[in-house]
């Protein structure tokens, strides 16, 4: 009986595994497809892509629709401003967010917890609320179509600025004091001290903010010039030729880098996620 | 730096050094800005100069609310979608998080597949949902076909929201999913094995347990949602953008961004109904976070 008992119950947690499998496995499938049958789509000639019937695996394959992007033009000026926007933006943010985020978290100063929260409610300010006014500000600065006019308006992100903080507030004040004691100064104690402890926080936030501008699409088209695309407007532009083979070659073009560096990374993208909810 | 000066203050000042290059971009990006969309807002400002620039008062906004229908509309467009991507994204998430809280092989590759649409460009995702979605070739509408089902189609108002709807919840579970997994593996263990002993089943567990703990990640997800969520707009200006339905699928920040780019367009009534939809995300912000304190006390 109590054999029985124990049978059915491995019965049941078998059963209840696979069907939590199953779950796992048709959401894996929800999330992966669209990525699939893209790719699947821009390695097939374009008599395939209209074809009546459903072919998840191509039969042959073909790099044409990726040939056609490249003599469109654009395609390695698209690349090329992304990867300059891309790096301006990390280099600014890795060291304006770390000077701001150590300030903030173990620097004394007046009015330091105010300027901080005033900062951080900027962060609820829809972008769009300040698209035009900033684009005027650009107007005045002399920065229409120009690098730093694409980086600089978000070239301090709040949110690595307060991730930072957080990370500076866990290291123990001793290790300055000491320091200063033998008469290092505040640059070194920074320099040499702190931003050695912090550096899988700066990995973190720097692999968020290469995302965010090889993402980004709304800013650098309308302060560069329109002979002067990035790679998520170049993809809009491929769209807007109606050719899905076209479309879809560009946009595994823009997507196939993010991954490749989140396969790479991959630690620091789920912790830095993880963080911010938990300390949030 | 400074050193003649007494140690105190210099600490000070190089403090503010420090900081100097974030607070002048966030003077000149985020304060300033929004300064000067309140101050334009009671102007005829055109976008382009002030050459011709005029006090006129509560113009825009009197503008806004006799004839602006279409910002009305997409205001509601708005609401809907967040009623309906909102608690699904948190439910959703807190599901299949709760599946793959367990520390194993299996479930870390599973976590890294869900977590990809959360990496690419939302142009680049609308990009390929689209044609996912197209009446003839499309994947979605193929399967939907092979099982009997109507299709999903961008061109049709009964359908063209279910279709952003589920392009936008695509692409957002991800991180709120890492989050809870986050979330869950932080309650400790004597917890469960205290519910265990008393002799609680996992569903029980779950509900009584898991989700009290971890409420504060929940009011956090919420918030993060109800301030992007309104915001929607590279998805839909790809998705619909341009076709014959595209005002009843469009959302606010669309159209304050047709109204600046496209000739023609008010950039004056621009300004008013972005600090419209601002004022509505505080509103609804604070009411989140004033409703959440009461029920902690």
């Amino acid at each position: 009986m109590i054999e029985y008992r124990t049978q059915l119950h491995k019965g049941k947690i078998i059963l209840h595994k696979g069907f939590v499998l199953t779950i796992k496995i048709l959401f894996g499938l929800v999330f992966l497809l669209p990525f699939y049958w893209a790719l699947v789509t821009s390695i097939r000639p374009a008599e395939d892509v209209i074809s009546d019937t459903i072919n998840l695996i191509p039969t042959r394959v073909d790099w044409s629709n990726y040939i056609r992007v490249y003599t469109k033009g654009g395609l390695l000026k698209a690349i090329k401003n992304t990867v300059i926007m891309t790096t301006l933006g990390l280099l600014l943010n890795l060291s304006l967010c770390s000077l701001a985020g150590y300030a903030f978290a173990r620097m004394k100063f007046k009015g330091r917890d105010v300027i901080f929260r005033i900062m951080m409610l900027g962060m609820m300010i829809p972008s769009i609320v300040t698209l035009l006014p900033s684009l005027l500000i650009i107007d005045v600065l002399n920065l229409y179509g120009k690098w730093l006019g694409v980086v600089l308006p978000g070239a301090a992100g709040m949110f690595n600025i307060f991730f930072l903080r957080q990370f500076f507030l866990t290291l123990p004040e001793e290790l300055a004091e000491s320091a200063r004691i033998d008469g290092a100064g505040e640059f070194t104690i920074f320099f040499r001290i702190y931003l050695p402890l912090v550096k899988p926080a700066l990995a973190t936030i720097a692999i968020f903010t290469f995302q965010g501008n090889w993402n980004s699409f709304l800013w650098p088209y309308l302060i560069l010039p329109s002979d002067q695309p990035v790679i998520a407007t170049f993809v809009k532009n491929m769209e807007a030729t109606g050719d899905y083979g076209l479309a879809m070659a560009a946009s595994m073009l823009a997507t196939i880098p993010i991954v490749i560096v989140f396969l790479l990374f991959q630690r620091y993208f789920i912790k830095g996620m993880s963080i911010s909810g938990i300390k949030g | 730096m400074f050193k003649h000066l007494k140690d105190k203050t210099r600490m000070q000042l190089l403090g503010y050094l420090f900081i100097a290059p974030a607070v002048i971009i966030f003077i000149l990006f985020q304060l300033s800005p929004i300064i000067l969309s309140i101050v334009l807002s009671f102007t005829n400002y055109n976008g382009y100069t002030f050459s011709n620039i005029n006090w006129t008062g509560l113009n825009n906004f009197k503008y806004m609310f006799q004839y602006d229908e279409y910002f009305f509309k997409s205001l509601k467009n708005m609401g809907i979608y967040c009623f309906a991507i909102i608690p699904t994204n948190i439910v959703l998430s807190l599901i299949l998080a709760s599946l793959l809280s367990k520390k194993t092989k299996s479930n870390t590759l599973f976590r890294a597949i869900y977590y990809i649409p959360c990496l690419t460009s939302a142009i680049a995702t609308a990009v390929v949902w689209k044609y996912l979605y197209d009446p003839n070739v499309g994947l979605v509408n193929r399967m939907l076909a092979t099982v009997g089902l109507d299709p999903i189609t961008l061109s049709d108002i009964g359908t063209a929201k279910l279709a952003i709807i589920i392009v936008t919840l695509w692409m957002g579970l991800g991180g709120n999913i890492v989050m809870y997994i986050a979330a869950i593996q932080n309650v400790p263990d004597s917890l469960y094995e205290a519910a265990k002993i008393e002799g609680a089943n996992s569903f029980q567990i779950f509900r009584k347990v898991t989700i009290p703990l971890i409420r504060p990640v929940t009011v956090f997800i919420l918030t993060m949602l109800l301030i992007s969520t309104p915001q929607m707009f590279e998805q839909v200006l790809i998705l619909t953008g341009i076709n014959s339905i595209s005002v009843d699928t469009q959302t606010p920040v669309l159209m304050i961004y047709n109204n600046i780019t496209q000739t023609g367009g008010l950039a004056s009534l621009a300004l008013v109904e972005s600090l419209v939809l601002f004022a509505l995300i505080i509103l609804v912000t604070l009411i989140t976070q004033r409703v959440n304190k009461e029920t902690y006390f």
